[in-house]
C-alpha cells in the first residue's frame, strides 16, 4: 500500500494548496478608549489631544477614560479598574512606572501584563514612559502590519487597516524566519530519504506562497470593500528585526501593529516582543 | 492474437487435471492472503506461471513448436509468450501512462474542486457532487485513482466544512460507487476489458449496455447513504453562507500548471474517448489494430508534452499489475491444456442448463461471492475463456453477468476491490476505527441492492 498511500498523500497536498484563506474586510468598532500613563492626570488631556491629531480615525471614540500616577497602586489594581468598564483601546507607552531601569531592554511589567492578561488591543506610544517622544506634527499616514504567520490573521489586517489615515498606505507583510527554516533545512539535509535541494526550494516556496497568496486576497477584498487607502505586500524570508527596521526607514511608517499572543504560550510572542523592545520610536499596536 | 501451433486436443489423465486444479486454488488462496503472506501479486502468480509451465512440460501438456502467423509466417517464440493476452496489456499499459499525464495537467483536480464550490459546501448536494464525480473518473481513470483523487478532496473539504462526523459516510459511499462506475465503460475495469474482449463487445455497445443500470444504481446507492450516515441539506441562511464562504476558498486553478496544456488534455481526452468509442469503426483498417494501440497511442501523444521526463511516467506504471497480468494468462493458459478450465466449464454448465433467468442470477450472485473474497481478475479471465470455450454469443447476458458480479463483489468487503481498499485507507489515516468485521456491517446493504438491481437488469432488459 506505499505506493497508494503516497498518491493519496499527493492528492490531499495538492487539495491543501488550492485551499485559500479568506479575508472579510470588517469596519472594527473603537468607542471607548483608555489612556494609561503613570505621570498626573492633568498631562493625560494633551496626550489625548496629540493621540487624536496622530490618529484622527479615532474620532469616533466617544468616550476616554484616565488611569494616571494616583489611580492604580500596582498592576493588579489597574487590570481590575480596566475590567470595570468595557473599553475598546489601551494606550499607553512601554515602562510604565520603571524610570530607574536604565538600559531598559523590555516593555516593563505594566504593559507586559497588559498586552497578555487582556484581549483589548493596545497601542504603544513611541518612546518610554520616562522619554517619551512627541507625536505634535505627526500623522499616521503609513502603517504597518507585521506577522510571521499573515495567512488567515483577519482581525490583524482589519486593525491596521482600521488606524490609517484615509489617504494613507498599508503594507501588508510577512517574513519568514530564516533561521528557523535553516535550522529545519539542516535536519532535512541529515535525512537521505528526503532530496536537500528541491526541499528547501519546495519548502521556502510554499511559505511564502501562502502568504502572498493571502495578502494578494486581502488587498483584492480592501479595494472593493475597504476604505480609501492604498495597499501594498512585503513577502520575504530573513530576519525579522532587520527587514522590518529597514522597512519602516525605508518607507518611513507611522504605525506598526502586530499579534502579541500565541496559540498554547503565555509570554508574548517572541518576534513581537523583540520588536516591540527595539523599535522604540515608532508607535506600535499590540493585539 | 498469435495461434499456438500446438496440438491442444489430447487425453488429459484424470489426475493431471486435478493436480492443475489444486494448483489453481492454490493460487487464487495465496492472492485472497496477499497481505498476509508480504507478496506482491506478480510474484504470487509469477511463481505459479513458473511451476505452470514446469509441470505442464513435464507432463508433455505443452506443445513446442514455431507461431504461425495470419499470412502464414512462422515465428520461434517461447511457449508462453503467445500465452499471453497483449490486447489486454497494451489497453492496461496505454491507459494508466495516458492518465498519468493527463492528470499532470490538473483536469481531474479542477473538475473536482470546481464542483466542490458549486455545491456551495451543502453535505447533501457534495455528496452528489462526488458521488456523480466519482463514478465518471472511476469510467475515465480507473477505480483506484478516482478513490484516490475524490476521497482526497473529501477529507480535504470536509476538514474544511468542519464536518469531518460525516468523512465515514462519504469516503464508504464513495468507496462503494467506484466498483459502481467501473462498470460504466469497456475500459473502466480490468474484469471489463478482459470479458468485453473475449466476447468482442464493442466500446460503444458497452456503454450503451452498462450505462442505464449505472445510474440508477448510483441514485440507489447515493439515497440509501443520504438515509444510512445523516447527510443532509443545511437548512439555516447562515449556516448555507457560511458553508458557501468556506468552500469558496478553494482556488480551482491551483493544481493547473499553464492553461494552455490544461486545454490540450481536456481535447485530447475527448478525443481519446471518442476514438475508443469509435475504434471499430475506424477507416483504411485502422481498427484492426484493437484499442490497446489506440490508449498506446494517445499516450504517446500526451507525454510528447514530457518528452524530456517521459522515464517519470514510466516508473508510475503498475509493473507489478502488468506481471500479474502476464503471469495470469500463462496460468489460465496451462489450465486450458491441462483441461482444468473445462472441467470447471462442465460445472458452469450445470448452471446453465438451468432456465436462463436462474442461469443468469446464479451466475451474478457466484461470481459476486468469489470477487468479494478473492480478486475478480482471475475470475473474470478463467470465466471469460470458459464462456468462450462454450460458444456463448456475443449479446448473451452471461457475459454481462461476469461483468457484473466481478465487478460488484468488491463492494461486500474491504479486501474485495483495489478501490475499496484504499478507501479503507483513507478512512483510517484520518484516524477513523473501520474494521473488516464493521466495513462488512456498513456495505453489505449497499452491495446487496446493487446485486439485486443487477439481477433485475440482467434478467429483464438483457
Amino acid at each position: 500500500m506505499t505506493g497508494k498511500s503516497e498518491h493519496i498523500d499527493e492528492f490531499e497536498s495538492i487539495f491543501k494548496r488550492a485551499e485559500r484563506e479568506q479575508f472579510a474586510f470588517a469596519e472594527i468598532p473603537i468607542s471607548k478608549a483608555t489612556i494609561v500613563i503613570d505621570g498626573a492626570s492633568s498631562s493625560a488631556e494633551e496626550l489625548k489631544r496629540q493621540v487624536l491629531q496622530f490618529i484622527p480615525r479615532f474620532e469616533t471614540i466617544e468616550s476616554w477614560r484616565v488611569f494616571a500616577e494616583n489611580d492604580y497602586s500596582n498592576v493588579n489594581d489597574l487590570l481590575e479598574k480596566i475590567d470595570e468598564d468595557q473599553t475598546d483601546l489601551l494606550v499607553t507607552y512601554r515602562l510604565l512606572h520603571a524610570k530607574s531601569f536604565v538600559p531598559q531592554h523590555s516593555l516593563g511589567l505594566y504593559l507586559d501584563v497588559l498586552t497578555q492578561k487582556t484581549s483589548i488591543p493596545v497601542l504603544v506610544l513611541p518612546g518610554t514612559a520616562a522619554k517619551p517622544i512627541s507625536l505634535v506634527g505627526k500623522n499616521c499616514n503609513r502603517v504597518m502590519v507585521v506577522t510571521d504567520h499573515i495567512s488567515g490573521d483577519n482581525r490583524l489586517v482589519n486593525y491596521g487597516v482600521r488606524l490609517c489615515t484615509l489617504g494613507g498606505s498599508v503594507w501588508l507583510c510577512h517574513t519568514e524566519d530564516e533561521a528557523a527554516l535553516d535550522r529545519f533545512m539542516d535536519a532535512i539535509a541529515k535525512i537521505p530519504e528526503i532530496e536537500t535541494d528541491s526541499a528547501r526550494e519546495l519548502i521556502e516556496g510554499q511559505l511564502l506562497k501562502e502568504a502572498r497568496d493571502f495578502i494578494e486576497i486581502c488587498i483584492a477584498a480592501l479595494q472593493e470593500h475597504g476604505p480609501n487607502l492604498s495597499f501594498h505586500e512585503r513577502v520575504r524570508k530573513g530576519h525579522h528585526l532587520r527587514e522590518y527596521r529597514q522597512l519602516i526607514d525605508e518607507h518611513e511608517i507611522d504605525l506598526l501593529v502586530a499579534n502579541t499572543k500565541d496559540e498554547g504560550q503565555l509570554a508574548m510572542h517572541g518576534m513581537t516582543y523583540s520588536i516591540s523592545v527595539e523599535l522604540t520610536d515608532t508607535a506600535m499596536l499590540l493585539l | 492474437m498469435l495461434v499456438l501451433l500446438a496440438n491442444d486436443v489430447q487425453e488429459v489423465p484424470h489426475w493431471v487435471t486435478y493436480l492443475f486444479l489444486f494448483i489453481l486454488v492454490g493460487m487464487i488462496t495465496a492472492l485472497a492472503f496477499e497481505e498476509k503472506i508480504h507478496a506482491k501479486k506478480s510474484m504470487v502468480v509469477g511463481a505459479f506461471a513458473g511451476l505452470c509451465l514446469i509441470l505442464a512440460t513435464m507432463l508433455e501438456l505443452l506443445s513446442f513448436g514455431d507461431v504461425k502467423l495470419p499470412d502464414g509466417h512462422q515465428l520461434a517464440l517461447p511457449v508462453y509468450i503467445p500465452a499471453i493476452d497483449w490486447g489486454v496489456i497494451t489497453i492496461i499499459l496505454g491507459a494508466s501512462l495516458f492518465v498519468e499525464v493527463t492528470s499532470r495537467s490538473g483536469v481531474f483536480t479542477w473538475m473536482a474542486i470546481k464542483l466542490t464550490k458549486t455545491s456551495s459546501g451543502d453535505p447533501w448536494k457534495l455528496l452528489l457532487s462526488y458521488g456523480v464525480l466519482t463514478v465518471i473518473f472511476s469510467a475515465v481513470l480507473n477505480n483506484v485513482t478516482a478513490m484516490i483523487i475524490i476521497g482526497s478532496l473529501t477529507s480535504v473539504s470536509l476538514k474544511k466544512l468542519n464536518r469531518t462526523d460525516l468523512l465515514l459516510g462519504f469516503l464508504l459511499i464513495e468507496g462503494l460507487l467506484t466498483n459502481v462506475g467501473g462498470l460504466l465503460t469497456l475500459i473502466s475495469s480490468v474484469p471489463n476489458i478482459i470479458v468485453g474482449n473475449t466476447a468482442s463487445i464493442s466500446f460503444g455497445k458497452f456503454f450503451l449496455v452498462a450505462a442505464p443500470y449505472v445510474v440508477v444504481a448510483t441514485a440507489v446507492t447515493l439515497l440509501m447513504g443520504k438515509w444510512k450516515f445523516g447527510i443532509n441539506r443545511l437548512t439555516t441562511e447562515e449556516e448555507k453562507r457560511e458553508a458557501a464562504t468556506m468552500v469558496a476558498g478553494f482556488d480551482e486553478n491551483e493544481g493547473i500548471p499553464s492553461k494552455k496544456f490544461f486545454w490540450f488534455a481536456v481535447g485530447i481526452l475527448v478525443l481519446f474517448i471518442a476514438s475508443l468509442s469509435g475504434q471499430q469503426h475506424l477507416p483504411w483498417g485502422l481498427d484492426g489494430l484493437g484499442m490497446g494501440f489506440v490508449a498506446l497511442f494517445f499516450a504517446g501523444v500526451m507525454l510528447v508534452t514530457y518528452k524530456h521526463e517521459v522515464d517519470k511516467f514510466y516508473s508510475t506504471v503498475d509493473w507489478d499489475l502488468l506481471a500479474f497480468f502476464a503471469g495470469l494468462f500463462v496460468v489460465i493458459n496451462v489450465m486450458e491444456h491441462a483441461e482444468v478450465l473445462g472441467l470447471i466449464g462442465e460445472g458452469i454448465q450445470g448452471i446453465l442448463g438451468l432456465s436462463e433467468n436462474v442461469a443468469s442470477g446464479l451466475l451474478l450472485v457466484s461470481s459476486a461471492a468469489a470477487s468479494s473474497v478473492t480478486d475478480n481478475i482471475p475470475l473474470a479471465a478463467m470465466l471469460a475463456k470458459i464462456l468462450k470455450g462454450l460458444q456463448t454469443e456475443t449479446n448473451s447476458p452471461l457475459w454481462w453477468c461476469v461483468i457484473f458480479g466481478a465487478n460488484l463483489g468488491g463492494n461486500i468487503t474491504p479486501i474485495g476491490s483495489a478501490s475499496t481498499v484504499v478507501a479503507i485507507t483513507i478512512i483510517r489515516k484520518q484516524k477513523i476505527e473501520m474494521s473488516f468485521v464493521g466495513f462488512v456491517v456498513a456495505a453489505v446493504p449497499f452491495a446487496l441492492a446493487q446485486i439485486v438491481l443487477a439481477i433485475i437488469y440482467v434478467v429483464i432488459f438483457l
